[in-house]
């Protein structure tokens, strides 16, 4: 056996730190299996309980009873809630999440062709947000109570006291109806739509992916808006926290001793002050962009980017139960992945977390 | 730091300004109809043995033909669609259509009499929903092979398994139940022995005006130019956006990214009136709203009390401050104004009146109900102007708001007291409402016939009979007779309250006239939309 060289104390220390991480893995495996699992259950019961009857969606409310009894037979809804919950899981377990009411078409394609406008949107406005967030956040709170502070945070206060809807309706109407600097609503121009392959769904990806140019710069003159106005949002909640944490990080022992020994104002602030909240704002936004994935209905409802909220939802009003269970494992799966990431970020960032 | 980032930013939006501007800018093309809609009601595809909502019967009504259709000026006539002519015989218990000769389906093949009588055994064999139309006319499947088949190439025979009016006939098939599908196409794409149902779903196989070409749910719809159509559609692709959003139909329509806008609200259609670019077409819909009364509940078993309901509303302030342009007063019995036999409105609010007959049947002080009703826009408010018309003569009204799903589960459980519900008939035939509000035989829970009737526990045996008569009645003049008494005995002593009728609004850009509205999903025809 080769190895390094080691005392005997040194190798056994190892094992154990091995041990010990393997043993972190599959008690967070497990637990991630209780959550997903958790998730699904409470969903089906939930689903399963509201007082909406699904059949309605399918067949309409002038169905004759007769023709109602055998679609909720075929739904397989005359069964106890046990046995429908055990079948479902049994097809889960082989990766099928049945078939959606409302479209007709299985749940998991119906999440490939939504949920790429989702990610698209939510990961373009996360972007945007961080880049101009948490600068600002951290600006606000060196110049505390100054000007710059105020405008900052009267500017987020607009962007988490107003209502999305109004704030998406009010941008349509300034910069397409009245500059006509922004394109209107959809995700594409009508001569681009069908002209580029699905290749992962989201359309300004695939157009650049597929080397059409022109489509790419539609598609993102079309993104542009619901991306920003999300950005807005995400980025006022970003300033907030980043500025909360901030001026906590400011007010500690160790920045006075940075500036008593004469450090620069920048490297106070980039540095010794980012560096100890960095773990925290990680933390943060992680369950943000989390939020943002989960979809944004009126965004999506008022610029008609049907992405995954607006699935969700609609689905949700209709009873269309493996619709719902689908993007809800989807939306939990998400979840469970971020915090995961958000963990071993605050690992990497915050020695305290190791 | 943060100037040169801002400076940066300043920089590439500036840059890409014009190019977004450029974008903004573009005009719908010349050879492409863009339409704005809400089609997330589409459910399951466009299969016409299927399709049973708004998008769907529009679609498929354009993209497939049917033996016969109802005339476009007058929506109590039939006229031929793919039969150029039928007649009866045998008293009135055969119809023998003759197909028009050279008419092609978007394959190429001829649509002959096989096609026909394959379409409609197939809507029964698959027994979806729409199968219960026909179901109704005594079509079952077994007996598929005597009721339609074809006696040579051209030539189609129905015979009516028992004796209906032939209204009810004709209408029936005239609905999108009665689409006809190009065998052998549908065939070539069965599996498991779905009759081509999986691949009719997102494709189509007609001969209509239009082909389907691509359905993305609640995205898209693309319909193109049939290219065998004996009618070709003036303009070649037809694209269906889904914008949900009333107030963002009108902007898109201001600024020309789109041609028609379907779903404008009432403030969205007086800002669209005063532009000059846009043009206002309308059409009464079949669909009403009403107020339902559930007779299981005491105080509502008292006729005095239903009749006082029906004069406590105040329908004129309702339309006038809270639905104008889109929801007319029409306070007449089960048959919408627009339908043929329609008795006239007659109720209006009468305070005196209804406090009156409250205080005959011994609640001169009125009681309290509840009031189930959607909680979207007209139905909360409309609820409310209820609520506040009812305490006007005693009566203390708790409103319930729930999603439509959760409404209508309710009131098919017989759950509700009061309940704000929609209404709209398939068929300009009256035998569809008539049938629906006036027969209940079995109030039981297990009623096989959970009509609207039976919903409200409304019973009454002769109304039933008359009904039943009335469907089945041969002539013409006589059975017009039997609907007026009916919808008049209606309005005296059913627990329903007909407050508002629909009206279909659609706005266009000037440039793309040619939308026919025909009041219901199935009549709305795209194929004269041009673009100058």
């Amino acid at each position: 056996m080769t190895g390094p060289d080691l005392p005997p104390q040194g190798w056994s220390r190892l094992a154990s730190g091995a041990l010990a991480r393997g043993g972190d893995i599959a008690s967070s495996l497990l637990g991630i299996l209780v959550t997903l699992f958790g998730l699904v259950l409470l969903t089906f019961v939930i689903g399963r309980t509201m007082p909406i009857d699904p059949v309605v969606a399918i067949i309409g409310d002038k169905a004759p009873p007769g023709v109602a009894e055998r679609i909720r037979e075929e739904l397989g809804l005359d069964r106890s809630l046990i046995e429908q919950f055990w079948i479902y899981l049994m097809k889960l377990l082989q990766g099928d999440l049945g078939t959606s009411v409302m479209t007709g078409q299985a749940v998991t394609a119906d999440i490939l062709q939504f949920f790429p406008s989702t990610l698209e949107l939510a990961t373009s406005a996360m972007i945007v947000a961080l880049l101009v967030g948490v600068p600002l956040g951290i600006l606000a709170a060196a110049r505390q109570d100054s000007i710059f502070d105020n405008i900052v945070r009267v500017i987020s206060l607009l962007g988490y006291s107003v209502p999305v809807f109004v704030l998406a309706l009010v941008c349509l109407l300034v910069f397409y109806a009245k500059l006509g600097i922004a394109p209107g609503t959809g995700s594409q121009g009508i001569v681009y739509q069908g002209m580029v392959p699905f290749t992962t769904g989201m359309i300004v990806l695939d157009a650049a992916l597929d080397g059409q140019w022109d489509a790419f710069w539609d598609a993102l003159a079309y993104l542009a808006m619901p991306a920003f106005l999300l950005a807005f949002i995400t980025m006022s909640l970003i300033v907030r926290m980043t500025r909360a944490f901030m001026l906590e990080a400011l007010n500690g022992e160790y920045v006075t001793a940075a500036r008593a020994k004469g450090l620069s104002e920048a490297r106070i602030l980039w540095r010794h002050g980012l560096g100890n909240i960095a773990g925290r704002l990680v933390t943060v936004i992680a369950v943000i962009y989390a939020g943002l994935l989960e979809g944004t209905v009126l965004t999506e409802t008022v610029f008609s980017r049907p992405g995954l909220g607006f699935y969700l939802t609609r689905s949700l009003l209709n009873a269309d139960m493996n619709a719902v269970l689908g993007a809800t494992l989807v939306i939990g799966v998400i979840y469970v992945c971020l915090n995961l990431l958000a963990d071993l970020a605050q690992r990497l960032l915050d020695p305290r977390a190791r | 730091m943060i100037n040169r980032r801002s400076l940066l930013m300043s920089a590439a939006a500036l840059a890409a300004a014009p190019s977004f501007a450029r974008i903004a800018s573009a005009a719908t093309p010349g050879n492409i109809v863009v339409m704005a809609k809400s089609i997330i009601d589409v459910v399951n595809g466009f299969d016409p043995a299927e399709a049973y909502v708004g998008t769907d019967y529009e679609i498929t009504s354009n993209v497939y033909r049917m033996l016969v259709t109802l005339d476009p000026e007058d929506g109590t006539k039939y006229v031929g669609d793919l039969a150029e002519s039928w007649k009866f015989s045998d008293g009135g218990m055969t119809i023998t259509f003759k197909l028009k000769p050279g008419i092609l389906f978007e394959s190429g093949n001829p649509v002959t009499a096989e096609d026909v009588v394959f379409s409609l055994h197939r809507l029964m064999k698959l027994n979806k929903y729409p199968a219960a139309d026909f179901a109704q006319l005594g079509w079952t499947i077994d007996k598929m092979d005597e009721i339609v088949h074809a006696a040579d190439e051209l030539t189609v025979v129905h015979r009516l398994p028992e004796a209906r009016a032939h209204g009810t006939v004709l209408n029936t098939l005239a609905t999108p139940r009665g689409c006809v599908v190009d065998k052998a196409t549908v065939l070539s794409h069965e599996v498991d022995g779905d009759f081509g149902n999986e691949w009719l779903k997102t494709h189509s196989a007609g001969a209509g005006a239009y082909r389907l070409v691509e359905w993305r749910p609640s995205d898209r719809i693309i319909l193109e130019a049939n290219p065998n159509a004996e009618f070709p559609p003036a303009v070649p692709r037809l694209l269906i956006r889904n914008v949900p959003d009333p107030a963002t139909q009108l902007l898109l329509l201001q600024k020309g990214d789109i041609d028609v806008a379907r779903n404008l609200g009432s403030d969205q259609i007086k800002t669209a009136r005063d532009n000059p670019d846009l043009v206002e077409l309308s059409a009464d819909s079949t669909a009403q709203m009403n107020l339902c009364m559930n007779m299981a509940m005491p105080e509502l078993q008292n006729p005095k009390v239903i009749e006082a309901l029906k004069w406590a509303v105040d329908c004129e302030a309702i339309a006038k401050n809270i639905t104008p342009d889109i929801w007319d007063v029409w306070q007449a019995s089960f048959l919408p104004r627009n339908v043929r036999g329609a008795v006239p409105s007659m109720f209006q609010k009468d305070v005196e009146k209804a406090k009156a007959l409250l205080a005959e049947a011994g609640y001169p002080d009125g009681f309290s109900i509840t009031i189930d009703h959607f909680s979207s826009w007209p139905w909360a408010n409309v609820a409310q102007a209820i609520q506040a018309d009812l305490a006007e003569v005693g009566i203390k009204a708790e409103l319930i708001a729930a999603e439509t799903g959760q409404v209508i589960t309710k009131y098919r459980a017989r759950q509700h007291q009061l309940v704000l519900i929609y209404w709209a008939t398939n068929l300009y035939d009256p035998d569809y409402n008539a049938r629906a509000w006036c027969i209940n035989t079995d109030d039981s829970d297990d009623s096989p016939l959970k009509s609207q009737a039976w919903r409200n526990h409304f019973v009454d045996e002769e109304m039933s009979e008359l009904a039943d008569a009335a469907g089945k009645e041969l002539d013409a003049d006589k059975r017009m007779e039997m609907y007026d008494k009916l919808q008049r005995d209606f309005m005296a002593k059913a627990p329903v309250s007909w407050l508002l009728q629909l009206r279909e609004i659609a706005m266009h850009r000037k440039e793309a006239p040619g939308l026919h509205l025909g009041g219901m999903a199935y009549l709305n025809r795209f194929g004269g939309i041009s673009k100058s």
